[in-house]
């Protein structure tokens, strides 16, 4: 490969790369910051172009003989995101009319590296001096609220604009707004509100409008009761003309609350001559598009029906019947698709409904006609919007796609498919129960009765039997470590038992029983000298030892000799208290 | 005098035991004459007196999951989707796994009009399945049942140990957990739903007509309450949003 066929490489990667911000997105955009005014007053027009990357030319606007705009910069920002670095550039116009009138300003344009952008075309509307609504011309205490309503007489599912002037001279500490009760209109908010200032009589005043779209739901004459918006707004105090009089201390904030006029309104109902099979309720002006993808198909390929319906109106009813049942195709319906557009001049919706269609056979075969019934308040006529007749045509699929069968005989036949979408024809809930789940009953008191012993009695069962188990498993020096901890409470019982029954052989053998379980040694032939040795071991003092040993050599004696029966109280009670102490050695050992 | 006194206690139990068994069985046969009586007029038509009869089984502790789904064919025959979808959500709870149920409930649904994600979402009801596709009481019968075998095992596992005990055992152990889990969760963890019965309610800032609306909602839309207070419900959305409505817009448990 020679030196020319790297240099016609590299031109050709030159050119590629140059030419590659002509691909770049770029898109603008144009808003106006109201859209009525009086002549002599100006309106903000602000033309936003958003680019990735190449250079923008200054935007063009079509002349308009009454409008003039004056330019008043620009800003720019940038922004960044996932590494994908965007430019905007805000070109800002002052724009005065000098004749009332409804104009459009259009041909809103400008080129990005080559590439042509344009915006969509606004409307404003220029008002005569002395056109102004009411509260423009006298402005009462510096503050007013205007309710107005584009049109006092429509018709059930008309739309209506609502709009709230709100003007004061002074700034706002705080506002609160309490929309007015308007339960027998739907509604929907027209973009955001609009701030802005204008000059009446001589006076700034700052004013933001408030729009908001209104469908009545049903005929009658309906009052719109009045808005109402409060809060405090900041007043310049006397200024004593001290000289230490500052300008910002002496503002203060004071608390206000104004009124809108009540609006009225007749809403009549939709005549009922004239009124389509099917009407759906929907009430405006809108216009009908449609576009199949591909006129000519083959059989099992699919063509694309899109249908578009956009207009001004009660859009949330727009809704296009499905194509009905049908021999020649199978039907296969997408999501449909509203948008809702918040224009100055109203709601605007746009809904797009597609369907894909597959033929099974070869042939020519209309399409399914759509239809659209609506009521237009400004004919006051009912009209229908069809997509009106049209043909598609089916070739023979491809071979491997077709099936053959061999009938009777050897010939071929083809077979046909003639299987249909199942077609909705209505909807309803399913049969009431008789009785089914009839005992699917939620959870009670009577629950608690069986479930808390079935719960616990399995553990409780298995924590018995694991005691029992670990007790029937016990050492012998796990059995005798116990017996010498009950030692004690064994021989009170068992001293007890002997007065009882004035035995000073049972006593004497309860005393010896317990010196045995203490020194966990079984059988119980202690004398009363160990008894002496071992309590002295223990650390028992001296007199308790000697006491103890004599207790016990008593209880052996009184087993030869004959005994008062009435003394063995006095001895039961001596022992007793002995062996107490003998059990705190014992303990404290 | 012991063994007596121990006959005694045992008869007296016996007694507690089965007595109230006829007075049970006598209430559910008023029960269902009640509930057969208020379909017999929902067959014929007479919609406002099944959905009076149907209310009042329920009000008097008598529900089930089949009057739960016949008040809401009522409700739907008398043109108020909201508060059927609400009775057949109710009834959902009780008979989780019919068939007919979850046709209503698709068709009740499809007529709402705010798009919202569901209340419960998808993972959490394919993560907890047995939360969905049983009702409370099934799930304390395999709660009961889980518990015996689990601690049976563990009783023979100690006289016999192997690996088939042992797998027993954790796995019922896991049952057990779910199951009481589940309940657990139910009972302590589970908000309140509603669901819009107007065309339209308007959510409000505060429980005050006056207080700020702040969005709108229709009929059929899914909702948990949080709070009722004073003739308004605070209620919250799928999506986060929240606000306050006035409780006779509302299809809800009072």
């Amino acid at each position: 490969m020679g030196k020319h066929h790297f240099i016609f490489i590299g031109s050709m990667l030159g050119i590629l790369l140059w030419s590659l911000p002509v691909w770049a997105a770029a898109s603008i955009s144009a808003r106006l910051d109201r859209d009525e005014m009086q002549v002599g007053e100006q309106a903000f027009l602000t033309i936003s172009i958003t680019y990735d990357s190449g250079r923008v030319q200054t935007p063009n606007i079509m002349e308009n003989p009454h409008l003039s705009y004056s330019y008043m910069g620009t800003s720019t920002s940038v922004s960044i995101v996932n590494m994908r670095r965007t430019d905007s550039i805000e070109y800002r116009y002052l724009v005065e009319a000098d004749a009332p009138g409804d104009y459009t300003i259009e041909g809103i344009s400008s080129v990005v590296d080559k590439q042509v952008v344009r915006a969509d075309p606004l409307r404003i509307k220029v008002l005569g001096q002395g056109q102004a609504g009411k509260s423009q011309q006298a402005v009462h205490g510096g503050i007013s609220l205007e309710a107005t309503i584009s049109n006092n007489e429509v018709y059930v599912g008309q739309q209506v604009i609502y709009k709230l002037k709100f003007i004061r001279k002074n700034p706002l500490a705080d506002a609160n707004y309490e929309q007015p009760e308007l339960g027998d209109f739907l509604t929907e908010k027209i973009g955001d509100q609009k701030d802005y200032e204008s000059v009446i009589g001589g006076v700034r005043y700052a004013i933001t409008e408030i729009k908001m779209a209104l469908f009545p739901t049903k005929p009658g004459h309906f009052t719109i009761d009045p808005a109402v918006i409060s809060g405090s707004m900041i007043v310049r105090g006397q200024n004593r003309g001290g000289l230490f009089d500052d300008f910002f201390m002496n503002q203060t904030a004071k608390p206000f609350s104004v009124k809108s006029n009540p609006v009225e309104i007749d809403v009549k109902p939709l005549p009922s001559a004239g009124r389509p099979a099917g009407f759906s309720g929907l009430v405006g002006q809108y216009q009908l598009g449609y576009d199949l993808s591909k006129k000519t198909v083959r059989v099992n390929e699919s063509t694309t029906l899109t249908l578009v319906v956009e207009g001004y109106g009660n859009v949330p009813n727009l809704a296009i019947p499905a194509p009905g049942n049908n021999n020649d195709f199978k039907i296969y319906e997408d999501k449909p698709h509203l948008d809702k557009e918040s224009r100055s001049d109203g709601i605007f919706g746009r809904y797009i409904a597609k369907w894909a269609l597959v033929p099974s056979a070869p042939g020519t075969y209309p399409i399914p006609e759509l239809r659209l019934s609506y009521f237009d308040p400004e004919t006051e006529e009912y009209k229908t919007l069809e997509t009106g007749h049209q043909t598609i045509e089916v070739l023979p699929g491809n071979n491997t796609e077709d099936i053959k069968v061999t009938g009777l005989g050897g010939t071929t036949v083809t077979p046909t498919t003639t299987k249909q979408q199942v077609a909705v024809l209505g909807e309803d809930v399913m049969a009431a129960s008789n009785g089914d789940y009839i005992d699917n009953t939620p959870l009670n008191r009577r629950d608690n009765l069986w479930f808390w012993p079935i719960f616990l009695l399995p553990p409780a069962t298995w924590l018995v039997m694991t005691i029992r188990r670990r007790r029937q498993n016990r050492s012998p020096e796990q059995l005798a470590k116990i017996r010498a901890n009950k030692a004690y409470a064994q021989l009170v019982n068992d001293i007890n038992d002997a007065q009882n029954q004035a035995s000073y052989e049972k006593m004497a053998t309860a005393v010896r029983s317990y010196y045995a379980a203490k020194l966990q040694q079984s059988g119980c032939a202690i004398t009363p000298q160990e008894v002496a040795v071992i309590l002295k071991a223990s650390g028992a003092g001296a007199a308790l030892c000697d006491t103890a040993a004599q207790q016990l050599a008593q209880l052996e004696k009184a087993l030869y000799l004959e005994q008062d029966a009435a003394a063995i109280g006095q001895l039961a009670a001596d022992i007793l208290a002995t062996m107490k102490e003998v059990d705190h050695a014992f303990h404290n050992k | 005098m012991r063994s007596t006194t121990n006959k005694l206690l045992m008869g007296a139990l016996g007694l507690a035991l089965i007595l109230p068994a006829p007075l049970a069985k006598a209430a559910d046969n008023s029960r269902l004459m009640s509930f057969m009586a208020a379909t017999q007029a929902y067959n014929n038509g007479d919609y406002a007196t099944a959905e009076k009869g149907f209310s009042d089984l329920i009000a008097q502790e008598g529900e089930s999951g089949a009057v739960w789904y016949n008040l809401g064919n009522t409700y739907y025959r008398q043109g108020q989707n909201g508060a059927a979808l609400w009775a057949f959500k109710e009834a959902r709870k009780l008979a989780p796994r019919w068939d007919n149920l979850d046709t209503n409930i698709a068709l009740v649904t499809q007529k709402a009009v705010d798009e919202l994600p569901p209340l419960h979402p998808a993972w959490q009801r394919t993560l907890f399945f047995w939360h969905y596709i049983f009702s409370a009481r099934e799930r304390l019968v395999l709660l009961a049942l889980c518990n015996l075998i689990f601690w049976s095992l563990l009783i023979i596992g100690r006289k016999r140990p192997n690996e088939l005990t042992s797998l027993g055992q954790v796995i019922s152990l896991v049952l057990l957990l779910a199951m009481g889990g589940s309940l657990i969760a139910e009972n302590f963890f589970t908000r309140e739903e509603g669901v819009i019965r107007t065309a339209t309610a308007k959510i409000h800032s505060a429980g005050d007509v006056s207080s700020q609306v702040l969005f709108e909602l229709h009929e059929c839309t899914e909702l948990f309450i949080e709070n009722d207070q004073n003739g308004w419900l605070q209620i919250s959305l799928s999506d986060g949003k929240r606000g306050w409505v006035a409780a006779d817009d509302v299809a809800y448990r009072k």
